[in-house]
């Protein structure tokens, strides 16, 4: 009884219990009305279709409307028409029928329905079978993966799987009622009836807060984020980033940054620092190939781009058999396939870049889309690029190669010239071609590709005498490069109700290239006894990494009970990573070229027990690494267990290993120097992390507390330093340059979120501990670097009208440090004095608190939006990082500190079109 | 069956108050201190300047660090010279050279004591209660040291007039570069260094009287290289008069030093230095030296 009140509630409806009338299912298929009389319309409509529409004539008279019916549900016109009037709006009655209104009558109710009862009344005719459906978005058809489908009143339910598919297994009947609730969708309400089909039935779900012009308010509202669900999990829909505050791109990975347990303080990295990792510990797929880096524009935004993306699952940890190779975090992207119905488009234009998308059926079973962006140099690109890049600049300029120290400076020419050629921009593609070739097999094939360049090189030349013949020139490189190129293609397979499968093979691959070289040629010109003769130096350093991926995957869903469903499969991944650092064209700092095989193989049991109040989830992975020869194994265990209604524990422990690993140092001096490299279980051993993870969350009404405890113990993680090398003739060992370790988290994540309502939004609190112990960099245990201790974010929206706002606003304890003590001189063996500084512990110092507000507006209309956003309002001067100069005046040495600091004030306009 | 569904229902809800009680001592635990690094507000550790030269008695220098902390230190915001040490050398031949303090700071072996090639030299003393030490070998001499010329001719500019900004190089100078060239292969490091020999040289460029430049060193040279030549141009010249060329054969560490060490907290380095429990460096050298003059044109 309480559900069937439940559903009541949920429809606002009483009564009539007839079945959906015939204007339910009409469809008009070519009507055309142009500058008619509303009255006119509705009686012709009346007269040729017989529907029973409900107004009041002397209402509609002074309406006159155009539209046309091309092949539209009668609501769906009639809900055109009226938009004609700006005025008249309609609902339907208790009795089932349409009525007509102003907008702002008395009579219209408060949760008003705009779709017709169709409730099937009669009597059953099948009971305790098996129903496979399809969940696809209203419009485009495009399958929602991860979409929970529910049998009101009932125990049993299903989450659709990565193709939109879901089975549910012994329903009671077929007059029964599902629930399908999707993150950023209105919840869509089923009625079964004796003509439902029980294979491929697809039901439609409506994206949220589209509805601009009617003023009707819904009883469900969408979220622009999930939590809860499952132990540590986060979800999110790309559609409503767009009401988060953003600076120049909508980021995905910067709003999963807004949630307590994942670092917020980082401006210069995208990735996602999660419960005290690391972003190379997160693993990040996308349509099933991981991707080894995501950061564009010196992190600034992720490689992501949101329109090309359809769902997006964060895992914080505890995560479920399936995935391996990372031991902290897993973020599951699936791109979007594209509208299957008819051709779409749109572009986004901001400060910072211009984004456009295509998505087209090529045919009936066929579907493609093509999205990509570039930056251009606006105002916002130059503000970014300058904050990032000016004091490289300086300090190479002050570093100057070449010039011999304590002699005088080399500015001997005149005639100099330099030529300056920066250029830097990024861009990124992504393509998705879907193929469903029958009813139970899908091809997909995805392809992502991005590239970050930028280019501060220079080119300067000196001449000297009467005819400019003799002297030198200088190039200077100064580029850096990187991006991924991966692609995917997957054959998904339904064997049969209860047998699902999926095949992948994968290719991806991460380079990154940094030339900071000076190449001198200086010529001397030929005489009487000599030829002239030209000389060619390279001063400088070289570093390259290229990362190959090759996967592939196999894995198996089978439903064993309408509660039991058995996860298994096997993946395979061969990587080859090269790396290499080159000083003055012959000196091979550092070169490593590494070849693994990585075999998996994994179960998972997902059990429903005790009236399915106990979720369980045991599971066991096991790796093989070919490098070491070595099984790993990994046991995992997640439980959720619903107390009551509102109060769900849950748990989570496992053990996961890392095999690849990046080696990330932000260094400006020297240019980027993050890598990856395979793990040799020796000096590079294989990073090891326990989990485990304990919390509750409750619900009421629109609210959320959710809180979860996690440790995470972890062995075998390496720091990289240049710290402790003297030897830098003969290359350096790895030995030298890697140094191991254990590290504890410990933490807590507290979130509260109003869920639903014009004004939601959440509050997030992090309190964590990250410890290293590296015996190489002190004998005491030290916090990382990507400690965070308090972080308090809030996150508001507020809707008025046609109209989006919201407000961020982060507090976070500053990031450890290693500060510098003291200096000393030492005179070298020419006569010079050089000064030489020396720092205190490791991290011994923190930063001041990071703090920053970012503010939004965004006017939503039917072509698109307008977006105005602000990003550090109170221009709070963040410390990205310290820059220590020494002065020597008198003999006395004083140490000067400059901060430098992240981005200020920043506004940005996004400008967004699309086609429907 | 009943029972043991409400047997489970119980174990949860005890379930319930042990977790509720593990996430309260979990807080608990989160908020009790951990034992980590702390600031350093004053490091004790002795700056050591020592290059060992075949044929020479051992000369080490010891400095203390400049300390650049704000407050509640007891260093100085200068380096002080570090008198009163017993430092000994330990040779591979067996020997113990035993170092005095020949004038503040300064501490040397005894004459008869010298630097053999071939030998390692391990620094041996204790400094506030840490022992110090490192060790090093004597690279060989390096071989086949010669310049492409050793005679240069320059033109006097005089600047006196208060001329500022660029000028232009005299005519008929010699302006095509020195050679150095000499044997490594090996691919040790080397570098070659000119020193003016005169007790009171002229300088080839006059500067103007109320110039806030200071004057030209009479020593420069390149950074250390593996490679085999080295190229000087005759402008690098500051100075008339008799020139030695230098050059040396060094060890690794040596060229270290001229790595440029960072300035940010992104990439502060611990200076290069081989030596433990200290700073600085303890090296050995080897070098062969020409002669160069530059006349005036």
């Amino acid at each position: 009884m309480k559900q069937l009140l439940l559903v009541l509630l949920l429809l606002g409806t009483f009564a009539g219990w007839a079945q959906g009338p015939a204007e339910a299912e009409l469809v008009i298929k070519d009507e055309f009305y142009n500058n008619k009389p509303l009255l006119f319309v509705l009686t012709d409509l009346k007269k040729k279709y017989n529907v029973k529409v409900d107004y009041d004539e002397e209402l509609v008279k002074k309406y006159r409307v155009s539209y046309w019916f091309d092949n539209t549900k009668f609501l769906e016109g009639l809900k055109g028409v009226l938009r004609d009037t700006k005025e008249l709006t309609f609902y339907i009655t208790e009795a089932n029928t349409v009525k007509i209104v102003p907008k702002n009558s008395p009579e219209l109710p408060k949760e008003a329905r705009k779709e017709f009862d169709t409730r099937y009344r009669g009597v059953p005719t099948r009971a305790d079978f098996t129903l496979v459906g399809r969940i696809v978005e209203k419009g485009t058809s495009e399958n929602m993966p991860f979409a929970s489908v529910a049998v009101l009143g009932t125990k049993i339910g299903a989450q659709t799987n990565v193709d939109g598919y879901f089975t549910l297994l012994k329903v009671p009947s077929d007059t029964v009622t599902l629930l399908v609730s999707y993150v950023g969708y209105k919840n869509a309400t089923v009625f079964l009836s004796p003509k439902t089909p029980l294979d491929n039935f697809i039901i439609e779900i409506e994206p949220g807060e589209q509805e601009l012009e009617e003023v009707m308010v819904m009883g469900e509202k969408t979220e622009v984020l999930k939590a809860n669900e499952i132990v540590g999990m986060i979800k999110m829909t790309p559609k409503n980033l767009a009401k988060l505050p953003n600076i120049g791109e909508r980021d995905p990975f910067r709003a999963f940054q807004l949630m307590p347990g994942v670092s917020a303080s980082n401006e210069s990295s995208s990735g996602l620092y999660v419960r005290g990792g690391t972003p190379d510990q997160t693993l990040v797929l996308y349509d099933g190939f991981t991707v080894y880096h995501v950061d564009h524009l010196f992190g600034f935004f992720s490689a992501f781009n949101y329109n090309a993306l359809k769902d997006i699952q964060l895992y914080k940890g505890g995560f479920d058999a399936k995935f391996g190779g990372r031991i902290s975090a897993v973020a599951e992207i699936t791109g979007k396939e594209g509208n299957k119905n008819k051709i779409n488009a749109g572009a986004d234009l901001s400060l910072l870049s211009a984004n456009a998308y295509i998505e087209t059926p090529l045919s009936k079973k066929m579907t493609l889309l093509v999205a990509g962006r570039r930056s251009y140099k606006g105002p916002l690109y130059e503000k970014i690029f300058n904050t990032f890049t000016s004091e490289r600049q300086t300090t190479v300029a002050q570093t100057g190669f070449g010039r011999p120290p304590g002699g005088p400076g080399g500015r001997f020419g005149n005639n100099a010239l330099q030529n300056q050629t920066a250029q830097s921009y990024f861009y990124d593609l992504n393509a998705k071609l879907t193929w469903n070739l029958s009813k139970k097999d899908i091809l997909t094939w995805s392809l992502y590709n991005g590239t970050d360049k930028m280019d501060n090189s220079s080119a300067s030349s000196f001449n000297f005498g009467r005819g400019g013949d003799l002297g030198a020139s200088t190039s200077s490189n100064d580029i850096s490069a990187w991006g991924n190129l991966g692609s995917s293609f997957k054959w998904s397979r339904r064997w049969n109700d209860k047998l699902y499968s999926n095949m992948l093979v994968s290719y991806s691959n991460f380079y990154s290239n940094r030339d900071n070289t000076r190449t001198v040629v200086s010529t001397i010109p030929a005489t009487d006894t000599s030829v002239a003769i030209t000389r060619k130096q390279n001063i400088g350093q070289v570093e390259t990494n290229d990362l190959k991926d090759f996967t592939a995957k196999i894995d198996f869903e089978y439903k064993l009970t309408p509660h039991n469903q058995l996860e298994f499969g096997i993946h395979s991944t061969a990587n080859t990573i090269d790396y290499q650092y080159i000083q003055n064209d012959t000196v091979n700092v550092l070169s490593k070229s590494d070849r693994g095989l990585i075999t998996a193989f994994y179960l998972q049991d997902q059990m429903r027990l005790f009236n399915t109040k106990l979720l369980l989830k045991p599971g066991l992975r096991i790796n093989h690494f070919n490098v070491t020869n070595k099984l790993y194994f990994e046991p995992r265990l997640s439980a959720t267990y619903a107390l009551t209604d509102k109060i769900k524990l849950k748990m989570a422990t496992g053990r996961y290993f890392q095999f690849a690993k990046q080696i990330n140092r932000e260094d400006l001096t020297q240019g980027n120097r993050s890598y990856w490299l395979l793990a040799n279980g020796g000096t590079l051993p294989i990073t090891q992390s326990d989990h485990l993870i304990v919390g509750g969350s409750y619900e009421y009404k629109q609210y959320l507390v959710d809180v979860e405890f996690y440790q995470k113990n972890n062995t075998g993680i390496t720091e990289y330093t240049l710290r402790f090398v003297p030897q830098i003739r003969q290359g350096l060992s790895v030995q030298e340059t890697f140094f191991n370790g254990n590290e504890v988290v410990r933490g807590v994540d507290v979130l509260v979120q109003r869920k639903f309502g014009d004004f939601n939004g959440w509050i997030g609190y992090t309190l964590s501990e990250a410890l290293r112990n590296v015996s190489a960099f002190s004998d005491l245990p030290y916090h990382s670097d990507q400690d965070v201790r308090h972080q308090f974010k809030f996150i508001g929206a507020y809707r008025w009208k046609n109209i989006d706002f919201s407000l961020t606003q982060i507090f976070s304890t500053g990031r450890p440090y290693t500060s510098i003590v003291g200096a000393y001189q030492v005179k070298l063996l020419d006569g010079s004095v050089r000064s030489f500084t020396m720092p205190s512990d490791k991290n011994a110092t923190r930063f001041s608190s990071y703090n920053r507000l970012d503010i939004s507006a965004t006017y939503n209309a039917r072509w698109g939006s307008i977006g105005l956003s602000v990003f550090n309002l109170y221009n709070r001067k963040n410390v990205w990082y310290k820059r220590f100069e020494v002065i020597t005046e008198n003999g006395e040495s004083v140490l000067q500190t400059t901060n430098v600091n992240y981005l200020g004030f920043t506004p940005n306009v996004t400008f967004s079109w699309k086609l429907r | 069956m009943n029972f043991s569904m409400n047997y489970i229902a119980t174990f949860f809800k005890k379930f319930q108050q042990t977790a509720l009680m593990g996430l309260l001592l979990g807080v608990f635990g989160l908020a009790s201190c951990t034992d980590t690094n702390q600031v350093v507000f004053s490091n004790q550790k002795p700056v050591v300047e020592a290059f060992l030269a075949p044929g020479k008695p051992v000369s080490l220098k010891l400095t203390t660090v400049t300390s650049y902390a704000a407050s509640g230190d007891d260093a100085d915001s200068v380096a002080r010279l570090i008198t009163g040490q017993t430092i000994k050398i330990h040779v591979s031949n067996g020997k113990v050279f035993t170092l005095k303090e020949v004038s503040e700071g300064m501490y040397e072996s005894a004459a008869t004591e010298l630097v053999t090639f071939g030998l390692t030299y391990t620094l041996d003393f204790e400094y506030k209660g840490l022992p110090v030490s490192a060790i090093t070998s004597i690279p060989t001499r390096p071989t086949g040291f010669a310049l492409s010329r050793n005679v240069i001719y320059r033109t006097q500019i005089d600047l006196s007039s208060g001329t500022t900004g660029g000028f232009r190089p005299p005519s008929g100078e010699d302006r095509s570069p020195i050679e150095a060239t000499w044997n490594n292969p090996a691919s040790d490091y080397h570098f070659v260094a000119f020193i003016n020999t005169e007790t009171n040289p002229t300088p080839i460029t006059i500067l103007p009287a109320e110039t806030t430049q200071s004057p030209f060193a009479r020593r420069f040279n390149n950074e250390p290289t593996t490679a085999s030549s080295s190229s000087i141009m005759p402008q690098t010249f500051q100075y008339f008069g008799k020139h030695y060329a230098v050059l040396y054969r060094l060890n690794a560490d040596y060229a270290a030093l001229y790595k440029s060490t960072g300035t940010t907290t992104q990439n502060i380095s611990t200076p290069p230095t081989a030596i433990t429990n200290g700073l600085g460096v303890f090296t050995g050298v080897n070098a062969d030296t020409l002669i160069v003059n530059v006349y005036q044109l």
